[in-house]
């Protein structure tokens, strides 16, 4: 999992398992702390998570917008749902099951505004656009995400997108994003190739 | 840009917020979970149960395994449900109840078990009902049967004079008159049991008089006889021993491979030499297949043929394998095991013996496993 450890520490990053930022206690046992009351290792779990969660809400929902509240929304979630993590899952996967419905609901209820012509909503993701101050816009390739591949991501379905996304930003593997998306692997398989096809055919078309 | 490289930009590159930013939500974020969660109201509780539930039901399998619920119930009740002898098609037949008489001179057509059964009936047939399920009883005139499709544990069965048909194939004809008693193959086979305990089996073109079966011998290739032109039966021939070596290396070339041709060669080769090495041979070939068909009536037939064709070892080896077949396939463990005592009596010590007690040993043992009562044991 493409976790970062803390804001501006030097932590190493997990292997995936959730078990490896140096001494410190993994994800499952922080949640086994947070669930007997501790709100420290809660927030230590928000700390740990809070930039990737960021990053694949705005990959996955393809706004920056409201980014943040999705974020709060989705620890939130997380901090309700924590008596349901049994330990049968990785925390990973249990976690990223949480963040795709928060961002299908987000996209639901933004779909549904601009279905109403509900302008208000428009606005506002053009004017927090240019607020949200990131690290893409220094160094090789920021230009060339933000212009070209993030538009290339917004114009695939939800359905492309979210297992693409999982994929290469998550680095899940097939059986993980089926059970994140409660879809088959086959399905996981065939909307991973249309959605890297896609990607190219739309790069290709940038690119001239 | 190739596609590695996208990919790559992708995976490395990230969003993030100012420190003062992030601090600020990590108050908001505290204040929201410390907030206390209202109870929610009882609509509010059944529409989130109902969709908890319909997320743990997923609703393709559950639509998949409920369509293969009720097509099972259906194929069931098609199958199973109906009694063996269940008259169906006709009024008429609706009404004929055990122990009355059916007399008629028309086709009719009724279900028995799985298989349809269409009588062409030129007298009266009674029908039975006792131990071993429902019967019927030709009392006078001619039946044609034709019996299909027939599952392979269930039988079909007709008594007619001292005599009882059994349907191993598909179509035969009885016939009961001043006379006596006769049986007429046109397709398949019929098992002919006489009252005391002699068994005949008739392929595709022969006929028996039950009479001939309870007090001679049968002979082979006995000419069908049609109620309106009875033809003599055909005296048998019997076959020079260079002959008999053709026939034999025929027979048995052309067996190989399991057909209804085959097991009716090797019906008619036992009804011409029931007895030897040969007979024996055959028998247990016909058991084998089938036993493999799941036949297991059929092939205790076979087996019995067997065991009575005096061919040593072979014979011997059928009588135990019959009795196996009893306890293990057809629930008659009690008459397995009576079957293996009679054996037993009289066998000297030996090799022989000591499989027919080993047998006898697992036997007993299944069934005090199964739970029977060890007092109901022989």
């Amino acid at each position: 999992m493409n976790l970062s450890g803390p804001d501006g520490d030097t932590r190493a990053r997990t292997d995936g398992e959730g078990v490896e930022y140096g001494n410190e206690p993994s994800d499952e046992i922080l949640v086994q702390e947070a669930l007997a009351g501790r709100e420290r290792a809660f927030l230590e779990l928000y700390r740990r998570h809070r930039r990737y969660v960021l990053t694949l809400v705005v990959r996955t929902s393809g706004r920056q917008a409201d980014a943040e509240d999705l974020v709060q929304e989705c620890f939130v979630q997380m901090h309700g749902a924590l008596g349901s993590f049994g330990g049968r899952a990785r925390f990973r996967t249990w976690f990223h099951g949480i963040v795709v419905r928060v961002c299908h609901s987000s996209t639901r209820a933004r779909l549904a505004q601009k279905r109403r012509g509900d302008s208000d909503a428009v606005e506002m993701d053009d004017i927090l656009l240019e607020t949200i101050p990131s690290p893409e816009d220094h160094g090789a390739g920021a230009r060339e995400l933000r212009d070209w591949i993030q538009p290339c991501l917004d114009k695939l379905g939800l359905s492309h997108r979210l297992p693409l996304v999982l994929h290469i930003f998550s680095q899940l593997d097939h059986s993980e994003i089926a059970r994140v998306l409660s879809i088959p692997e086959g399905s996981v398989k065939s909307r991973l190739f249309n959605a890297r096809q896609r990607m190219a055919k739309c790069l290709d078309i940038h690119g001239e | 840009m190739t596609e590695r490289d996208w990919e790559d930009l992708l995976r490395r590159k990230e969003f993030d917020l100012p420190k003062e930013r992030w601090a600020r939500l990590e108050v908001d974020l505290l204040r929201r979970i410390r907030e206390p969660v209202a109870p929610l109201a009882w609509h509010q509780r059944l529409v989130t149960g109902a969709i908890g539930a319909l997320r743990w039901l997923r609703p393709v399998p559950v639509a998949a395994g409920l369509a293969s619920l009720f097509l099972s119930l259906g194929w069931w009740y098609l199958h199973e449900h109906r009694s063996a002898g269940s008259v169906a098609q006709i009024e008429e037949l609706k009404g004929w109840t055990a122990g009355a008489v059916l007399h008629s001179d028309s086709l009719k057509v009724m279900n028995w078990g799985a298989a349809r059964c269409t009588l062409a009936l030129q007298g009266d047939v009674r029908r039975l009902e006792g131990e071993g399920g429902q019967r019927l009883r030709l009392e006078k005139g001619r039946i044609r049967f034709g019996v299909q499709p027939r599952r392979p544990n269930e039988v079909f069965s007709v008594e007619f004079g001292s005599c009882k048909a059994t349907v191993v194939g598909t179509a035969f004809t009885l016939q009961v008159d001043s006379l006596g008693a006769i049986a007429s193959v046109e397709h398949g086979k019929v098992r002919i049991d006489a009252l005391s305990g002699l068994s005949r089996l008739l392929t595709q073109g022969q006929s028996l008089s039950c009479r001939d079966l309870t007090q001679g011998p049968v002979h082979k290739n006995d000419a069908v006889e049609p109620i309106a032109t009875p033809k003599p039966p055909v005296p048998v021939v019997a076959v020079p021993s260079s002959l008999e070596e053709q026939e034999w290396e025929r027979l048995w070339s052309g067996c190989k491979q399991p057909s209804e041709k085959c097991t009716e060669s090797l019906a008619a080769y036992l009804q011409s030499h029931p007895t030897g090495e040969r007979a024996g041979k055959c028998a247990q070939l016909w058991a084998d297949r089938s036993m493999a068909r799941g036949d297991y009536r059929d092939a205790l037939y076979a087996l019995d043929l067997a065991a009575h064709a005096n061919a040593g070892e072979l014979s011997f080896k059928a009588r135990l394998k019959a009795c196996s077949i009893k306890a293990m396939e057809l629930n008659q463990a009690s008459q397995a095991l009576k079957d293996l005592d009679a054996l037993l009596v009289g066998l000297p010590e030996g090799v022989r013996k000591s499989a027919a007690m080993q047998l006898r040993a697992d036997l007993v043992a299944r069934e005090k496993n199964s739970g029977s009562d060890p007092a109901n044991l022989p």
